[in-house]
């Protein structure tokens, strides 16, 4: 009997507790960090310096603007959609003149393509 | 005889002189009352809105509107402005200088008003931060930036940025130890790498839906300032907090006012760990600017 009541005291006590350990280790989503350059760019290995300006223009006339992470033989491309499904090369163009721009969204590689759809933009500087 | 012929001429010449100075000013005639309280709030880089109480010879069968004059810059009007055209936004200004705006009730007979009068600035306003998107800090546990730099003078816009950016901070979003707080940058507990500069705090309204909502007649600079900590828990409406920093370079003080709103029930809104605080700035440019100076013809003098 005693040792049925310590099991239930144990057990309410863990039940009570679960939700504040689940929180604790919920750790907050990181974003992928990196650069936004254009495809252009990558392919000729020289990388324009934008302004938003400049960057928003050149969107507007078709040149693909994606998020590079990483450097060298390593690097990685994402190409960054919104979350209607368009392809959020316009909205990447005005962070083109950001060192360092984070993106948080679900990534997802398809064919060897990364994607993220992106649910918040910012420049990390 | 001829002595009465003589002043009884003289006598009609003198009426008739008399008559013939005589003003034209009815002293009986009907003249409008003042409005009063005449207050503004700066709606963009060129613009001001204006808002007043009303005359109380709106209801006279006389009453032909108020007559609106702009004098600082280039001076505008006066302007025949409508009974309902109040509030009313005055356009074409230029950030940074000081104008006075003269406001005058009129009859149809031409009689006017005693005036009232406002100096005011406008300033710019933010919904967007330098990139386009929405003006954001967030919470410590993010990734993204808590402090706002109230105006990137390289973008002329703002932005956010992270605690290694510190120096720069006008104002930060706390939130550990169980506390949700906006402030002066060095009263919030982050390890900064360079110590933020001095950032003021003056008047926090609350139960604001916009900062279209706060107007004023006095300068900012006549308010309290200090460095604060405000404690949002407090609240449960849109905030808007007045401030003053010193722009880089500068000495003298650039004021602000911020909008931190207030959206279902939080100020803090978006997925955990990644939650933010949105904000609307209004920023005057030009340093030593308070929006205003004191007027002395207005008798309410209250913000809002």
């Amino acid at each position: 009997m005693k040792k049925a009541l310590l099991l239930m005291l144990m057990f309410t006590l863990a039940i009570g507790f679960m939700p504040e350990m689940a929180n604790a280790a919920k750790k907050a989503p990181k974003p992928t960090v990196g650069q936004v350059v254009t495809l252009n760019d990558v392919i000729t290995g020289s990388f324009t310096e934008w302004t938003k300006e400049t960057a928003v223009a050149a969107a507007e006339k078709g040149v693909p603007f994606v998020l590079l992470v990483g450097k060298g033989t390593r690097a990685k491309i994402y190409f960054v959609f919104n979350e209607d499904g368009t392809f959020a090369g316009k909205k990447l163009a005005k962070y083109a003149f950001n060192k360092k721009v984070g993106i948080l969204g679900k990534v997802k590689t398809k064919n060897g393509i990364k994607t993220i759809i992106a649910e918040d933009i910012q420049s990390m500087e | 005889m001829r002595k009465f012929a003589i002043f009884t001429l003289a006598l009609v010449f003198a009426g008739l002189l008399i008559n013939s100075c005589e003003t034209t000013t009815d002293p009986l005639a009907d003249v409008p009352e003042a409005a009063s309280g005449l207050m503004a709030t700066s709606k963009t880089s060129t613009s001001v809105r204006l808002k007043w109480t009303a005359s109380a010879s709106e209801s006279n069968a006389l009453f032909a509107g108020y007559e609106l004059s702009v004098t600082g810059g280039a001076t505008a009007g006066p302007f025949t402005l409508t009974a309902a055209q109040n509030p009313y936004e005055v356009t074409g200004l230029e950030e940074g200088t000081v104008y006075t705006f003269t406001l005058k009730a009129k009859y149809t007979n031409g009689e006017v008003s005693d005036a009232v009068s406002v100096q005011w600035s406008p300033a710019s306003r933010f919904t967007l931060n330098e990139n386009d998107a929405e003006i954001k800090i967030y919470e410590a546990a993010s990734s993204f930036g808590s402090g706002l730099v109230i105006y990137n003078p390289t973008t002329g816009a703002p932005k956010t940025a992270k605690v290694a950016d510190g120096a720069n901070w006008t104002l930060g979003l706390y939130t550990k130890n169980n506390e949700i707080a906006i402030g002066s940058p060095s009263l919030l507990d982050y390890a900064f790498g360079t110590t933020p500069g001095v950032v003021e705090i003056g008047d926090i309204f609350s139960g604001v839906t916009s900062l279209d909502d706060v107007y004023g007649s006095q300068a900012l600079s006549s308010q309290s300032f200090s460095e604060k900590k405000i404690d949002l828990k407090q609240y449960s409406s849109n905030i808007v907090i007045v401030l003053r920093y010193h722009m880089t370079g500068q000495t003298g003080w650039n004021y602000a006012k911020v909008l931190v709103k207030y959206v279902s029930g939080s100020f803090l809104q978006g997925p955990a760990g990644n939650q933010y605080a949105e904000l609307i700035v209004s920023h005057q440019l030009v340093t030593g600017v308070p929006y205003s100076k004191v007027s002395s013809n207005n008798s309410d003098n209250t913000i809002k």
